[in-house]
């Protein structure tokens, strides 16, 4: 079971966390046309690796925030704010 | 209601009959009608994320906009209530009738605690507090000191929570 | 011949001057304290103990640890029946009772071991290519009973007894096994300051060590005592089972089998994890080599030293590694008869003991002996030189593998050693090392990969050989090997799946590599070209309970309780789950069923009153300057538009346009409002505003406080309803002319503050009085007190259904689904008129959701007026099925009210189509109705004033 580190209450373990799924998706102008609408509701990038996503620690403080896991080692690489943007990976 | 007056293992478990729980809720720009609330019932500063302050009442972080007052009985909340209204961007919701406080002590309490709730979740030391999960559940709780602590749940889930405290307390070693 | 209990004192791990009684088969039999299941037959000299899985074959123990392939037992009686466990692996215990598993009608005659006879018909994937004709099922049954390897506990001897146990914890450094290797690096890590907790899964610290002699078993004493003493926590009799991710560990620890505790489950987060895990030895392979007396050389020695037990009275090595010579010398020294040592390598640098002849380049190629190993030939590689010996125990030193099973859990890779043939771990791993012979440590010399016996001494047997076994749980083959690498199932994942070898309780531990050579050699690839399988937990079987832990009975899950539970319980309430609350479904009297009740009680309520809890409506405070433009955001309709005081129904939708959610909202202050969802709902409620508020909406200041557990809900509903909250004393400023539908008022009634909404879901004259949750109780029981003459009646939740069905009322879940629209349900009219933009608009654009022949919620009249419509029956185009599905019924209920059946369905064009006759089909019955518009009842809706 991972661990996740909720910015306000420390590392805890996942169970306590709902994941949002990828964060950082530019919602289309509501003018957009169907395709857009579409791509944007049910089509996601599936990353062999870095993958930025949302948490919320529903079992403690009930805070958003960002996390950037890599999606074969579980390596957790970045946690940032939930309106912040994604920090520079390492090299 | 079910019995929550009882031993799991050596631990004893009581009911905290009267436990005022309110919710002081601040949106960011009011951060200080927060620090005049708590000031006005005794508290100098809003608490840290899991830190505990004050002493009836005792003042605890939930999440950057709350912060859970507990207190025996409303004369030690209802200043730091009557100074949240007033603004449109902070508000007092009174908890009370929603929450089932038990008193849990003895020297096993962490070998208690540990069958059901992650290791990583559980407050240590005295004067700080925790929201965690314990088995399906979500709770707060506060540690007054090594051998004492305070678990605070909904009321709904009293049964639920009394059986795991039982099975738990039944697979403590003596 | 056969095995024995070794007479004086050896046996290090076994007290001598404790005896257990235990049984096995039937018979009565003695061991001592320390002794396992497995060591204790032997020592009674039970070679054949079970029969294999496929053909039945006779076999006995093969090992002495956690690999055993052969030794499978059920054990115990009633609701403790364990199958499939291995006697390696118990420690033995005053009355034990242990049956072996497959066998019928007993041990030594077994009806299926005829299937021996057509083995050659029951090769690898024998059932994708036998018993198809005429039809797979016809055979399946027999299949099925002939199949398996014990029967687990029947059901009807009630639950599981046991406690299980389960314990969090976070560790620094944890070592997984407690030979030398892990004790030093235990040692190591505390030393530098770190806390450290070593686990080993056997009952006592020693590992492979332990066996070698008095002066081992005094170094590993020592070293014990110096963890000790350094402050290492030491866990015996504990295995851990999985890694996984983020260094989290689980790990087993079996306890007193009599005890309070049966079994524990331990979950660590850990730093640093040292896997010390050791090795397992590799089997020879040979012709029939899965006779009982066929055993690991390791074993026969560990049986010797640690239990005091010799596996024969002459024993046989088998050997393709040095180790074997240490194993002739052990058993030599315990006196037990070595009869020679078949080294399958020309040339090496070991010594046998004196005395022990040594037959170099020659292999096994016959085994006599059906029931237990009688005597082998052996013959020279090339064929020349033959031996017969007569031995009852052959011991096979094929090489080493090192347990890298919780290293490539971790995700680690292995190399191929060509020197001492085996798969070892590549590197360390953040966060994980590995040490001694689990990292291939292992001094043991050349090890050749393939250890068969020659085609040249085969054909000099001149007899068919028997069959070489390479999995021996499993039943499989050299040959069914030869047969996937024939039909092209080369792959090593093939190999696993076509064959099943590796694929039993042992996952392979004493045959993967070999099954891997064998494929290798036959396709001209090295070991490593063909390649591992993904190990995974766990590593060795574990108790299902033990997972369980306590998940058992209430515990399962949560089911909360009401602050009025109390009360409809001494009313009579028939509870049942309703969305993860216990409520009453109905309030039966004097012998009703739970329909009858529910439809008394729906006639009831429109009579004079009735009494309902609603505490588990989810309600939420809304609060903030910004919290009514928020709302138009959430909903589909608008909130900002309600003046205080006012309520307004509210449907939730998602982004992609589904309704997920409905409930009133009503308005307190400008900047504060009452939400309530459905019971259920309250929690994906509360996730989906909040992620919004948080993650979009940043700029909107609101705040979002749960409050379902605080507020009680006691609903009063019927033409009477008034009539009771006057006479319980409340104002007249709530009588229906004074305080209109879909209003809420904030009032102090004897000094609790209420919070009185008037709203109703089965279309009476209704007010949902919210209030302190601990007030509840003492509300409804006044309530009850007081309606007596006026005809209260407590109603449950399928009256409630009833009356919401009469009423054409929906029920989101029940006849929603996940691809409902508002428009479906009739519930987009205000949505043209709406400025503001809120969740999911854009896809009520889309040209699906336009589309006139979508599904429409509609009410349905049996035409018969008698035939209640099942729930869930279709409704299909004419002719009837098999044909497109034009919809189906989605709630349905006897109407007491009006004295004829009423069910909602989803029907496509529904509200084009009002008046129109169609069928709905349930199993074989064709039910006629018609097409009707809801309400059924009081379509004006004049109730909802009530009457004096």
């Amino acid at each position: 079971m991972m661990q996740i580190q909720c910015p306000w209450c420390g590392p805890r373990a996942a169970n306590e966390f709902y994941c949002g799924g990828t964060t950082a998706i530019l919602r289309p102008q509501l003018d957009c046309d169907d395709a857009t609408w579409g791509r944007y509701l049910f089509f996601r990038e599936n990353p062999k690796g870095a993958h930025a996503e949302r948490w919320r620690h529903t079992f403690g403080c009930g805070q958003w925030f960002n996390v950037r896991r890599n999606t074969v080692s579980h390596e957790v690489d970045a946690v940032y704010g939930i309106t912040e943007p994604a920090p520079r990976s390492e090299p | 209601m079910v019995e929550t007056d009882f031993n799991a293992g050596s631990v004893s478990v009581r009911k905290i009959e009267t436990l005022v729980v309110v919710a002081l809720r601040h949106l960011p720009e009011v951060a200080n009608t927060l620090v005049t609330a708590l000031q006005a019932v005794g508290i100098s500063a809003a608490p840290n994320p899991g830190q505990v302050l004050g002493q009836n009442p005792w003042a605890l972080w939930r999440s950057p906009s709350e912060v859970i007052l507990l207190a025996t009985h409303r004369n030690h909340t209802d200043a730091a209530v009557a100074a949240m209204v007033g603004t449109s961007l902070a508000c007092a919701v009174n908890q009370t009738d929603g929450v089932l406080a038990l008193e849990l002590q003895g020297q096993q309490l962490d070998d208690l605690l540990l069958r059901l709730v992650d290791s990583r979740s559980l407050p240590r030391l005295p004067g700080t507090s925790t929201q965690a999960r314990l088995v399906d559940i979500s709770i707060t709780l506060v540690r007054h000191e090594s051998d004492r602590l305070w678990l605070l749940a909904e009321r709904p889930q009293a049964e639920y929570l009394v059986n795991w405290l039982k099975h738990a307390g039944a697979c403590l070693e003596p | 011949m056969s095995a024995y209990r070794l007479p004086g004192l050896t046996g290090a791990w076994i007290n001598r001057s404790q005896k257990l009684n235990f049984n096995f088969d039937g018979r009565a039999l003695q061991g001592y304290s320390g002794d396992t299941l497995a060591s204790a037959l032997l020592a009674t000299g039970s070679m054949h103990v079970a029969r294999s899985f496929k053909l039945h074959r006779p076999r006995g123990v093969f090992s002495c640890g956690i690999e055993e392939p052969n030794g499978l037992f059920e054990i115990g009686d009633d609701a403790r029946r364990t199958p499939n466990t291995r006697a390696t692996d118990i420690n033995l215990y005053e009355g034990l009772v242990a049956r072996p598993g497959n066998v019928w009608p007993s041990l030594k005659f077994d009806i299926l071991s005829i299937n021996n006879y057509f083995a050659g018909l029951l090769p690898a994937g024998f059932y994708y290519k036998t018993f198809m004709w005429p039809a797979w099922r016809l055979f399946e049954p027999a299949i099925r009973r002939a199949a398996g390897l014990g029967h687990a506990a029947d059901p009807h001897s009630g639950h599981d007894p046991d406690r299980y146990d389960e314990l969090s914890m976070h560790v620094h450094t944890l070592v997984v096994g407690g030979g030398v290797a892990g004790m030093q690096a235990a040692l190591e890590a505390a030393h530098a300051g770190h806390d450290v907790l070593l686990v080993e899964g056997q009952s006592q610290l020693g590992g492979w060590t332990a066996a070698q002699g008095e002066a081992a078993r005094t170094q590993i004493a020592t070293l014990a005592e110096q963890i000790e003493k350094a402050g290492v926590r030491v866990v015996t009799a504990c295995t851990v089972m999985g890694l996984y991710d983020h260094q989290y560990v689980a790990a087993v620890q079996v306890l007193d089998e009599n005890g309070k505790i049966r079994e524990r489950l331990w979950k660590m987060r850990v730093e640093q994890i040292v896997l010390a895990c050791g090795a397992f030895e590799r089997p020879m392979l040979f012709p029939d080599n899965d006779r009982p007396g066929v055993m690991l050389a390791s074993a026969v020695q560990r049986y010797a030293e640690l239990y005091g037990v010799a596996c024969g009275r002459r024993v046989l090595l088998a050997a393709a590694c040095d180790s074997a010579y240490g194993v002739a010398h052990s058993l030599q020294a315990a006196g037990i008869d070595v009869a020679a040592i078949i080294d399958h390598r020309d040339e090496t640098a070991a010594q046998a003991p004196t005395g022990v002849p040594v037959y170099r380049s020659s292999a096994i190629v016959s085994v006599k002996g059906g029931q237990q190993v009688t005597g082998v030939t052996v013959i020279s590689h090339d064929g020349l030189h033959r031996q017969e010996i007569l031995v009852d125990c052959i011991a096979v030193a094929g090489g080493w593998t090192p347990a890298v099973n919780l290293y490539s859990m971790a995700g680690g890779s292995l190399q191929w050693d060509e020197r001492s043939s085996m798969f070892a771990p590549n590197k360390d791993l953040p966060g994980i090392t590995v040490v001694g012979a689990c990292a291939g440590k292992l001094d043991i010399g050349w090890v050749p990969a393939d250890n068969r016996p020659t085609s040249l001494a085969l054909s000099a047997l001149g007899q068919t050989p028997g069959k070489i076994f390479v999995d021996l749980q499993n039943d499989v083959a050299a040959s069914d090997v030869a047969l996937a690498a024939q039909e092209n199932f080369r792959s090593v994942e093939h190999l696993k799946r076509y064959t099943t070898m590796g694929m039993a309780t042992d996952q392979g531990k004493t045959s993967n590599v070999n099954a891997i050579v064998l494929m290798g050699a036959l396709t001209q690839r090295t070991p490593p070209q063909v390649g591992t399988t993904k190990f995974r937990p766990p590593f060795k079987p574990v108790t299902i309970n033990t997972i369980a832990g306590g998940r058992s009975g209430e515990r399962i899950k949560p089911l909360k309780r009401m602050p009025g539970h109390d009360w409809h319980t001494e009313r009579g309430g028939l509870f049942e789950d309703f969305g993860g609350w216990l409520r009453p479904a109905a309030y039966p009297i004097q012998g009703e069923s739970l329909e009858q009740a529910a439809q008394r009680e729906a006639f009831q309520v429109r009579q004079t009153v009735g009494l309902f809890e609603g505490s588990p409506l989810g309600k939420i405070e809304v609060f903030g300057p910004d919290a009514a433009d928020f709302l138009d955001l959430m909903y589909v309709g608008t909130m900002s538009t309600l003046p205080v005081g006012g309520a307004r129904y509210g449907i939730l939708i998602n982004e992609n346009g589904v309704v997920f959610d409905d409930g009133i909202v009503a308005r307190l202050a400008p900047d504060h409002f009452w939400v309530n969802t459905t019971s259920g709902g309250v929690e994906r409620v509360v996730l989906a505003f909040e992620e919004w508020l948080q993650c979009e909406y940043v700029n909107h200041r609101v705040l979002v406080t749960p409050v379902t557990p605080a507020w009680g809900n006691v609903t009063v509903s019927g033409p009477k309803a008034w009539a009771l909250l006057e006479r319980a004393g409340f104002y007249a400023t709530l009588a229906p002319g004074a305080m209109k539908h879909m209003t809420i008022r904030d009032i102090d009634h004897a000094g609790t503050r209420m919070r009185v909404l008037r709203a109703s879901f089965n279309g009476e004259l209704g007010y949902e009085i919210n209030l302190p949750a601990q007030e509840t109780s003492s509300l409804i029981d006044r309530l009850w007190d007081l309606g007596h003459d006026l005809g209260v009646v407590p109603y449950g939740i399928e009256a409630l259904m009833v009356m919401r069905t009469e009423k054409g009322f929906l029920h989101v879940g029940g006849d929603t689904d996940g691809t409902t629209l508002p428009g479906d349900i009739g519930m987009d009219r205000g949505i043209a008129k709406k400025v503001a933009n809120f969740v999911g608009r854009r896809s009520l654009l889309r040209p699906a959701s336009l589309d006139a022949s979508r599904m429409q919620l509609v009410g349905l009249i049996p035409v018969d007026r008698k035939t209640r419509l099942p729930v869930g029956a279709h409704v299909v185009a004419p002719p009837g099925p098999p044909g497109a599905i034009d919809g189906f019924v989605t709630s349905s209920y006897p109407s007491p009210n009006l004295g004829h059946p009423v069910a909602l369905a989803m029907l496509q064009s529904g509200r084009a189509r009002t008046g129109e006759i169609i069928t709905v089909h349930h199993l074989d019955r064709a039910i006629d109705a018609q097409v009707v518009v809801t309400p059924f009842f009081d379509p004006q809706g004049e109730r909802l004033n009530g009457r004096d």
